[in-house]
């Protein structure tokens, strides 16, 4: 009996204990993940402008490897990368890899990784947000370690 | 030369018209909720937002995938169960200032201001009016606002067994860097 209550109370503190990670789980560093797409800024933005829906469905839940001119930097944490015309892809930076952003200045070719969020596109005459182009959104990114 | 002139102030005029548009793609949207149990904040870095200066016209989209989160649980329920960010893709909101003539674009300043529109998340489109502040700067506009929404609104249920840790009221801090928007 002795037996079963401590085994008992052993599959109940490991249950608790995985339960307790499971809670406290950081998100994952996706920058050092292995990536799922390898592309350059113009050729993922040409691939949106030739065909967004079917660009927007290959990519989704993937990491991407991304490596482009920096057009812009936002102390809050993105930098825009130039792409194909006038369309850019905007890369949100990990809240965690902030640092990286010293490293990061207009004009320079850097490797960024991160997921895939979503696009924005130009849309009806009445959609402000069509005047910017075609924008590709990453987000959770930090600098690769081919930089 | 009279007509030199006459195309010259169209020109002007036709300038100055379209220096009145600014816009980000790295706008910042945070949300804060806060429960007996829990506070919850996330934040989404890669917010696209114009502003039409002449107008008055604002508008902002938000790509909810974006929203990064301390703890992956969290992130993942949002996701998942919360907003369907799947299904529904991204907030987005369309409105205006209710007094356009109240900023004066060329002149550096703050001004208080209050946008009225309409703001579509989840698939529920609601009225939604908030205060904030334009700062006028070198010719760049810094947007600040904060307000707070209901997740019923927008048909977000909140489980009974997390009840204590998600709250139905979600603060939302908007902070933009507009830069005039050429072309």
């Amino acid at each position: 009996m002795k037996r079963i209550i401590r085994l008992f109370l052993g599959l109940l503190l490991v249950t608790g204990l995985i339960l307790l990670w499971q809670y406290n789980r950081k998100p994952p560093e996706l920058s050092a993940a292995a990536p799922d797409k390898i592309t350059t800024a113009t050729a993922l933005t040409q691939n949106f402008d030739a065909d967004a829906t079917a660009a927007d469905k290959d990519l989704q839940g993937k990491i991407i490897r991304i490596t482009g001119q920096v057009q812009r930097v936002d102390t809050g944490g993105a930098v825009v990368l130039a792409g194909d015309g006038a369309s850019e892809v905007v890369v949100g930076l990990d809240t965690r890899h902030l640092s990286a952003l010293k490293q990061i200045t207009a004009g320079k070719l850097v490797v960024l990784q991160g997921k895939y969020t979503g696009y924005q596109k130009s849309g009806s005459a009445d959609d402000l947000l069509a005047a910017l182009g075609t924008t590709v959104h990453i987000s959770a990114a930090g600098l690769s370690s081919e930089n | 030369m009279k007509r030199l002139w006459v195309v010259a102030a169209v020109l002007c005029m036709y300038s100055a018209a379209a220096q009145e548009r600014f816009f980000t793609k790295t706008g910042t949207v945070r949300f804060y909720s806060k429960a007996p149990m829990e506070d919850i904040e996330a934040v989404n870095n890669t917010v696209t937002a114009v502003l039409d200066g002449s107008s008055g016209a604002f508008q902002f989209a938000v790509q909810m995938k974006g929203f990064q989160f301390r703890k992956a649980l969290m992130q993942e329920h949002f996701n998942e169960n919360y907003v369907e960010s799947e299904k529904y893709p991204r907030a987005e909101f369309r409105g205006a200032l209710t007094d356009k003539a109240a900023v004066a674009y060329g002149k550096d300043g703050t001004y208080n201001v209050v946008v009225k529109g309409r703001l579509s998340l989840h698939g529920i489109t609601r009225e939604v009016q908030a205060p904030g502040t334009l700062q006028v700067q070198g010719g760049r506009v810094t947007g600040k606002s904060n307000f707070t929404i209901l997740l019923s609104d927008y048909n977000i249920a909140i489980p009974a067994l997390v009840k204590d840790k998600l709250s139905n009221r979600i603060t939302i801090t908007i902070d933009l860097d507009l830069e005039p928007l050429k072309g």
